[in-house]
């Protein structure tokens, strides 16, 4: 695995950052100073760093190792074009665009990444907003699992955008402060940047951190931003993905939440949770106030907690949570780092558009 | 495990206009409504299970004219408009025809410049063939984009139904470049009247 974000930018920083509770978001955004300067672009540098950490820890000899690349991004490298883009239209005659601005963000995003490690094999940009991490694992555990590749590479880069935090600020979706995820108080996100990185393989092997049981997707079909009020997309994520892995819902034992802060998706989300799991019968966290919202990213980072928390037996608390919102019916984890016995968690993510995804992680067998 | 293309429809240039006097459409971009009338046109053709059916959107700009709209009227009024905001990510489209069609099967938008129609019939075919689903949908489309200059981009909108299982379709080829000049949409579009003519 490996990561690159505003709460640490490797997986031992990155775990050691979100144990401790120490928030890296500051006036309500994650951002990230990128210094090598080597990259063509933020988004890619995010990704090529996070990525060499994951092959160099999963010891893969780069391109060679791994037979399919499944990405996740939401804007790619739209903060190359933007600013040229709005300062031509200050200018610009009426009726033209020129050629040079026509640009794709996500194609080129992909087309980068895939020069920096020469590599040209079967690739997936998958794009589906702030599920699109988790799509993109799901699809790889898919091919995996049915014996389609041995090896596949999955990460999501995302960088901070005029187009997006003044986006959110417009759909009055932003908060000032550090959010407040499934609290009374909540009242919207922080966005973030950054890169998240998974190198999957096929069986049973001594060096795996973790095992990908299950994976499942859903959509709402409701409306263009908001979650259906009754989550449905994300309860039939969560179906999929725990009959994917042939679990019972008591046999969860920690749901890491997509949990945005948002008065709606909280809700809805918290929702589709007691829907398959009860009221107050598993722990739910979100982790989003440590690391902010990282659009496609966002479900990749999160996935790394999920497999560092199954490591360390360890659940992560929802930073920053005091009052409890009475009405979602959630069980939280005390407000400080718990030691329990973790077999396996569950991830969430639900993005624009009505997508939702659901990810189950199971201790290695070598730790059991 | 076989894989079947079954029906295809495509936008032919027909006139949009009464669609536009609908509510629902109002507010659309044209890549939701080229991509809208593909996807009803199949839907007249075959039965489609949109409880668990896939949808597969192929884009290359994606909502560039919403994009650039937001962006333009940001920079001159300093205004950030919440409708141009939400239909300009590149997953809007495929939001909308969720909407639209009910269809609550996994939804996934795909870019990858020219050759994004094939990604999309590549990973129609990926779903179908790892037994995620049994039908997938597959939407080509990039809109042209209004007031543009000398270099204009052609604009379509193709859409296909997989399936897994062999119902009066054809044996769906392995998708390496189907077209001479493989260009965002167009390689769904190209398959969306090869099969129509062939069925």
């Amino acid at each position: 695995m490996g990561v690159v974000t505003c709460a640490g930018t490797n997986v031992p920083a990155f775990w050691k950052q979100a144990s401790e509770g120490l928030s890296g978001i500051r006036e309500g955004l994650g951002r990230i100073s990128l210094e090598e300067k080597a990259f063509k672009a933020k988004a890619l540098g995010f990704g090529v760093l996070a990525a060499r950490e994951a092959i160099a820890q999963a010891g893969w000899q780069g391109n060679q190792d791994f037979e399919s690349l499944y990405l996740a991004s939401t804007t790619g490298t739209i903060d190359l074009w933007e600013t040229d883009l709005m300062k031509y239209g200050l200018v610009a005659p009426a009726g033209t665009v020129p050629s040079s601005l026509l640009y794709e963000p996500l194609g080129v995003l992909k087309d980068w990444f895939c020069e920096a490690w020469d590599y040209s094999g079967p690739t997936r940009l998958v794009s589906t907003a702030c599920s699109a991490g988790t799509h993109a694992l799901g699809l790889a555990w898919h091919a995996i699992s049915s014996g389609k590749v041995s090896r596949a590479l999955v990460g999501g880069m995302e960088v901070l955008s005029r187009l997006t935090i003044d986006g959110f600020k417009c759909l009055q979706l932003l908060s000032p402060q550090t959010a407040k995820p499934f609290d009374s108080q909540r009242e919207g996100i922080n966005l973030a940047e950054g890169a998240a990185f998974l190198c999957l393989e096929q069986g049973e092997s001594p060096r795996a951190l973790a095992y990908l049981s299950g994976a499942g997707f859903g959509t709402d079909a409701h409306h263009m931003t908001a979650p259906h009020p009754e989550g449905e997309g994300l309860f039939a994520a969560l179906s999929s993905a725990l009959h994917g892995s042939e679990l019972q819902p008591n046999q969860i034992d920690w749901v890491l939440a997509h949990g945005t802060g948002s008065p709606l998706n909280d809700a809805a989300e918290s929702r589709a949770i007691t829907r398959v799991f009860g009221a107050k019968s598993v722990l739910v966290s979100s982790t989003k106030p440590i690391h902010g919202h990282m659009l496609g990213a966002t479900g990749l980072a999160e996935s790394v907690l999920c497999v560092e928390a199954l490591r360390h037996q360890e659940v992560l608390p929802t930073v920053g949570l005091t009052e409890p919102d009475p009405k979602l019916s959630l069980l939280h984890p005390m407000p400080s780092l718990t030691k329990r016995h973790l077999r396996h968690v569950l991830k969430t993510t639900s993005g624009f558009g009505g997508s939702n995804g659901a990810l189950v992680f199971s201790q290695s067998r070598v730790n059991r | 495990m076989s894989v079947w293309l079954v029906a295809g429809a495509s936008y032919q240039g027909e006139s949009i206009e009464p669609l536009l006097e609908k509510p629902d459409f109002r507010r659309a971009t044209r890549n939701m409504i080229l991509s809208y009338v593909a996807v009803q046109k199949l839907n007249e053709k075959k039965p489609i299970d949109w409880n668990t059916c896939a949808l597969v959107v192929a884009t290359a700009h994606g909502e560039f004219q919403a994009t650039r709209d937001f962006l333009w009227e940001l920079e001159r009024t300093s205004t950030a408009r919440p409708l141009l905001f939400q239909n300009s990510l590149h997953n809007s489209t495929v939001g909308f025809l969720s909407r639209m069609f009910q269809a609550r099967g996994p939804v996934f938008t795909i870019s990858d410049g020219n050759f994004s129609g094939e990604r999309g019939l590549e990973l129609a075919r990926e779903l179908l063939e790892t037994g995620v689903v049994r039908q997938c949908v597959v939407v080509g489309v990039d809109g042209k984009v209004s007031e543009l200059g000398a270099a204009a981009l052609g604009e379509g909108a193709g859409a296909v139904l997989m399936t897994s299982e062999q119902s009066g379709g054809l044996p769906c080829p392995e998708f390496q470049s189907i077209t001479e000049k493989p260009y965002g949409s167009h390689a769904i579009e190209q398959l969306a009247t090869r099969v129509q003519c062939s069925l």
